[in-house]
């Protein structure tokens, strides 16, 4: 019964920490079609675009990105080829196995591609954009920080199994 | 080319078994790269790729997925509907061709097939049934239509063609133009086609008259305005794609708003769509890129090209080969997996062979939409049968055949004549 209960809690704490990441990606996109536009409506009015737009865009784009990814990470939305699904229909243990397998591996890929991040943020150190001058590194440290977040994302889905939905279209 | 042929049996093997498209590209790519260079090399050429991702450029994808959130919420593909019928609904198989009138228009103020099959479903099936249409031949004409969606500007599928095949997305939009409006019109021929064998098939509309005509086509000046916003600012240099994108996504959603079709779950809801959508289209990408790097290592690109000079078939035996290929994989394959999985190798023998790669580029997205509406996995189809469950998939694939001939058709005159694909790009 605690177990459930536990259970049930953990779920509830991870499906708002996606939805967080949802809204999180959803305002960078809001930010960069803003800008998209007020550069350009500054660039033709006033015949002065905003200086920054391109770097801070690609800046946001790359955070945006990962948060995106991580958000699929977590809802298991994944482009796969179905290909074999009706057979895979009559052996579900099959299936099972191919989703845990392939969970881990996406959750290794994450976790690996996260510390060579981190390697690539400390090469980074010190390295400022052309005009602002903002730390390239941060850009780097979000994105490891975000991957090895997808990572952990990754690995509960596989511990926590197929939700609800998943489980309906199976 | 051993590696190139162990990591390319792989990378199938890996994706038959229901691997996701991405990691089975990544880790092909990862482990052959660090077969050549070390893991330690390979792992810094991932986190190179990993964060060069997020690019200034690849921001026009989010942003025009997110045009076509909006625009799917904004009612305009119910006006489209109306004002075609307005006008043809009185011919015979006059609702089926007003559906595909009101697709081609959909699909110039949005990137995605599904969307625009989606969208349309909902407004024009209804009045088609209780036409007498029937159910197969109503989905299969929504089926077909749907697939301009990739083909008309903006298209998402085009911007990943151009973004891999290092193409001006502007270009690639104005060569999709005419190739989409044959597809309308051959479409159209294709009903007329079902309707003169089977009178029944189509029934007339009823009469509308010309002052309902007139305020129907007022309706639809939304759809006028941003493409003419979008494309115009693209072709006039106003604005570069990644621009076009961002005024196309606000553009859409202050028309939306205009029209009073705004709520804030609509707001959410186009916002998340994106944000889903971007997070599942982006590790492909970001696999592609590592698989490119292995495939490159391999010199596999190199040795085919060299081998196909070496046996100088026809470039038009190539090209058909090159269809044929894509038009199989578009068979078991979704049109980006597609793309991705075959960009890196094909590019470079085409490229080699000196075909244009705008033209190749509208002849790939034209035969690959063809798997939208194929078995066994015709993608279009599956949607419209998942909205309406009552209906089965197999007469929908069978009334779908005059479609998919006039498809064949498209390929074959687009091959044969490259001036419609590349007329209006050369006046950029």
């Amino acid at each position: 019964m605690a177990s459930t209960k536990q259970s049930g809690r953990m779920r509830l704490v991870w499906r708002r920490a996606v939805q967080a990441l949802e809204y999180a990606a959803a305002l960078i996109l809001a930010g960069i079609m803003l800008l998209t536009v007020v550069d350009v409506g500054a660039r033709y009015a006033f015949q002065r675009p905003i200086a920054a737009g391109f770097e801070v865009t690609e800046m946001a784009m790359q955070v945006m990105i990962y948060l995106c990814i991580a958000v699929a990470v977590a809802s298991n939305d994944h482009i796969r080829v179905t290909l074999i699904d009706p057979v895979l229909k009559q052996v579900s243990w099959l299936k099972r196995t191919i989703d845990v397998v392939s969970g881990v591996a996406i959750a290794m890929a994450l976790a690996g591609m996260g510390i060579a991040m981190i390697g690539l943020a400390a090469g980074k150190s010190g390295e400022v954009t052309l005009v602002l001058g903002l730390p390239v590194a941060a850009v780097a440290w979000t994105i490891a920080l975000t991957l090895i977040l997808s990572a952990a994302l990754a690995a509960y889905a596989v511990v926590a199994g197929p939700t609800d939905d998943e489980a309906e279209d199976d | 080319m051993t590696e190139f042929v162990i990591g390319l049996v792989a990378l199938v093997a890996f994706i038959l078994i229901r691997i996701p498209v991405a990691l089975a590209m990544g880790i092909i790519g990862f482990v052959g790269y660090a077969y050549y260079m070390g893991f330690s090399v390979s792992s810094k050429m991932v986190a190179g790729s990993a964060f060069e991702l997020g690019s200034y450029m690849l921001t026009v994808i989010p942003l025009f997925v997110l045009m076509g959130n909006f625009v799917a919420s904004s009612g305009l593909g119910r006006d489209l509907f109306r004002a075609a019928y307005a006008f043809i609904g009185r011919m015979p198989g006059g609702l089926a061709i007003s559906a595909i009138l009101a697709s081609g228009g959909f699909a110039a103020i949005s990137g995605s097939s599904v969307a625009s099959a989606a969208t349309m479903a909902k407004v024009s099936y209804p009045p088609m049934r209780s036409f007498g249409y029937s159910d197969s031949f109503s989905l299969a004409t929504i089926a077909a239509g749907g697939t301009l969606g990739i083909l008309i500007p903006p298209s998402v599928v085009l911007i990943i063609y151009g973004i891999l095949a290092e193409q001006n997305i502007a270009k690639l939009f104005l060569a999709g133009i005419v190739p989409g409006l044959l597809g309308v019109v051959l479409y159209t021929l294709a009903v007329s086609f079902v309707v003169a064998r089977d009178r029944d098939a189509g029934p007339r509309g009823e009469y509308v008259p010309w002052s309902e005509k007139w305020r129907a086509l007022r309706e639809v000046w939304g759809v006028i305005a941003l493409f003419v916003l979008v494309m115009g600012g693209l072709y006039g240099g106003v604005f570069t794609a990644t621009e076009g994108a961002g005024i196309g996504a606000s553009g859409a959603l202050l028309l939306t708003w205009i029209r009073g079709a705004m709520t804030l779950a609509v707001l959410r809801d186009a916002f998340l769509g994106a944000v889903r959508t971007t997070g599942a289209l982006f590790p492909i990408l970001l696999g592609s890129t590592i698989l490119g790097n292995f495939i490159a290592m391999t010199g596999a690109p190199e040795t085919l090209a060299d081998w196909i000079g070496d046996i100088d078939p026809h470039p038009a035996m190539l090209l058909f080969i090159v269809v044929l290929l894509y038009l199989f994989l578009g068979f078991f394959f979704e049109s980006f997996s597609t793309l991705f999985i075959t960009m890196p190798i094909i590019l470079p023998l085409i490229d080699a062979a000196g075909f244009d790669l705008i033209w190749f580029g509208i002849i790939v997205v034209v035969t690959i939409e063809i798997g939208l509406l194929t078995p066994p996995f015709g993608m279009n189809v599956f949607v419209l049968t998942s909205v309406f469950r009552n209906i089965a998939p197999g007469p929908v694939f069978r009334a779908l055949i005059p479609f998919i001939i006039a498809d064949f058709i498209r390929v074959a005159l687009l091959a044969l004549f490259p001036a419609l694909v590349l007329f209006l790009p050369s006046q950029m």
